[in-house]
């Protein structure tokens, strides 16, 4: 498996006491698989996400990129990844050219330069290499994170809200970019409160909630539990009965 | 990490260079830049001078109060000083301190974390990111510090710099430690 988590648990300490932001979490992540991660906000995603990209350490649990563990082997594991967060925080006075030569010092990217130069033009920043992320739109910076994350051939990829801030065109792009990833066989987590997204997109579903997993299969296997859907549900009902709002406005 | 991170500081000082200097074709910022560049022309290019005199006038053997002063401030301020030093670095562990070292920004938590780098590779990026502040400031005290000749002015900015390059390190130890303390007490928890 590409990307495997074991009983992750993530517990925060606050003024009152503990916190469990995740809570026994366990699943994988083939080659090849886009995997949507969806749920209420609070639900634990970006905390597994952020755990998945080495910012935040396990309080228990197991992570695993391509068989290296994250904790025991940090280096191996993180060469094998990408991590794409939701709000794009670029260095200040690094453009968007300097950014990518950044992500190749970092990671050693093979031909670098044919790489960039089709990534900026797969993501519509050709002619804004040298702007600095001042001068760019939130949609624009988010491109710029993601072009950073797929300049270099990651086996694993995470995404925590990769749409957000992006124009019509811009979603529709990285719609293809990331089912095109999927193709070449790496192997995809997605954070999204897009359900239509993920119900098009993704091979696979995982919904928490409280820090929980509370369903993970296809979209045609959730459908079909008599518990979670009725006869033509979409994901979006579907999500709304696992979770207990299965009321409008709840 | 180490080309990576001198890439950072490198072009970030550069481009921030660029940005500032670009920004002085709007008028506000040239009449700043102009009063800030004539404070500093005459606070310090006129304390030279001063000093300058202030040199002549003891080679020709004649000594004034405010030099007199100086004379008894450098023979008392080594022992001050040490034992101000003393007192702070006890400060340091007795009083809820941390160092500001082990702040990282956003974007070096977002480029940087998820990065192969060692976490020594991530607190080397940070004492090097430091250092131009540090750099900074010790050429400003240097500056500023009353002294008789050029040289003394680069002991000074030398002298500071060692100082406050090793104090960061310093602080800085004293926070990991009270970083991983704190966690073994939540895992004992």
């Amino acid at each position: 498996m590409a990307l495997t988590v074991e009983h992750f648990t993530r517990t925060y300490a606050n003024a009152s006491g503990t916190f469990t932001a995740v809570d026994d979490l366990s699943f994988t992540v083939a080659s090849g698989e886009i995997v949507g991660l969806i749920g209420p906000n609070g639900a634990g995603k970006t905390t597994t996400l952020r755990a998945l990209a080495g910012i935040l350490r396990p309080t228990t649990g197991r992570l695993m990129i391509d068989g290296h563990d994250l904790i025991v082997d940090p280096l191996e594991a993180k060469k094998r990844l990408a991590f794409m967060p939701d709000e794009p925080h670029l260095f200040e006075y690094l453009t968007i050219a300097e950014h990518l030569q950044l992500m190749a010092r970092l990671y050693g990217v093979d031909d670098f330069p044919r790489r960039s130069a089709v990534l900026l033009e797969e993501l519509e920043l050709t002619g804004k290499e040298q702007l600095l992320p001042g001068e760019l739109s939130r949609g624009m910076r988010q491109k710029v994170v993601i072009a950073c994350g797929l300049v270099r051939n990651a086996t694993t990829l995470l995404f925590d809200e990769p749409l957000t801030g992006l124009d019509p065109i811009g979603i529709r792009r990285m719609r293809h970019t990331i089912v095109a990833r999927g193709r070449e066989g790496a192997a995809i987590l997605l954070s999204s409160h897009l359900l239509h997204l993920v119900e098009e997109i993704c091979t696979r579903v995982i919904i928490m909630d409280r820090g929980r997993k509370v369903a993970d299969g296809t979209f045609a296997e959730l459908a079909s539990r008599a518990d979670l859907a009725t006869a033509g549900s979409n994901l979006e009902q579907i999500f709304l009965q696992v979770t207990g709002h299965t009321r409008e406005g709840t | 990490m180490l080309s990576a991170s001198l890439y950072i500081i490198v072009c970030s000082a550069r481009n921030r260079l660029r940005v500032r200097l670009r920004r002085l074709r709007e008028p506000r910022y040239l009449i700043g830049a102009l009063v800030g560049a004539a404070y500093i022309y005459f606070s310090f290019f006129a304390r030279f001078r001063m000093t300058r005199a202030g040199v002549q006038r003891r080679r020709a053997g004649r000594t004034s109060a405010p030099i007199l002063m100086i004379s008894a401030v450098r023979s008392v301020a080594p022992g001050v000083v040490g034992l101000a030093l003393l007192a702070m670095t006890a400060a340091g562990w007795l009083l809820p301190f941390e160092s500001g070292l082990l702040d990282f920004s956003e974007a070096e938590i977002q480029f940087l974390f998820p990065a192969p780098v060692t976490r020594r590779g991530l607190l080397t990026h940070r004492l090097l990111r430091s250092q131009l502040g540090l750099l900074f400031s010790s050429v400003i005290a240097g500056l500023v510090l009353p002294s008789a000749s050029g040289f003394s002015r680069v002991q000074i900015a030398v002298g500071m710099w060692l100082l406050l390059s090793t104090a960061k390190v310093y602080y800085t130890g004293i926070s990991l430690a009270r970083s991983t303390r704190s966690q073994r007490a939540f895992r004992i928890c």
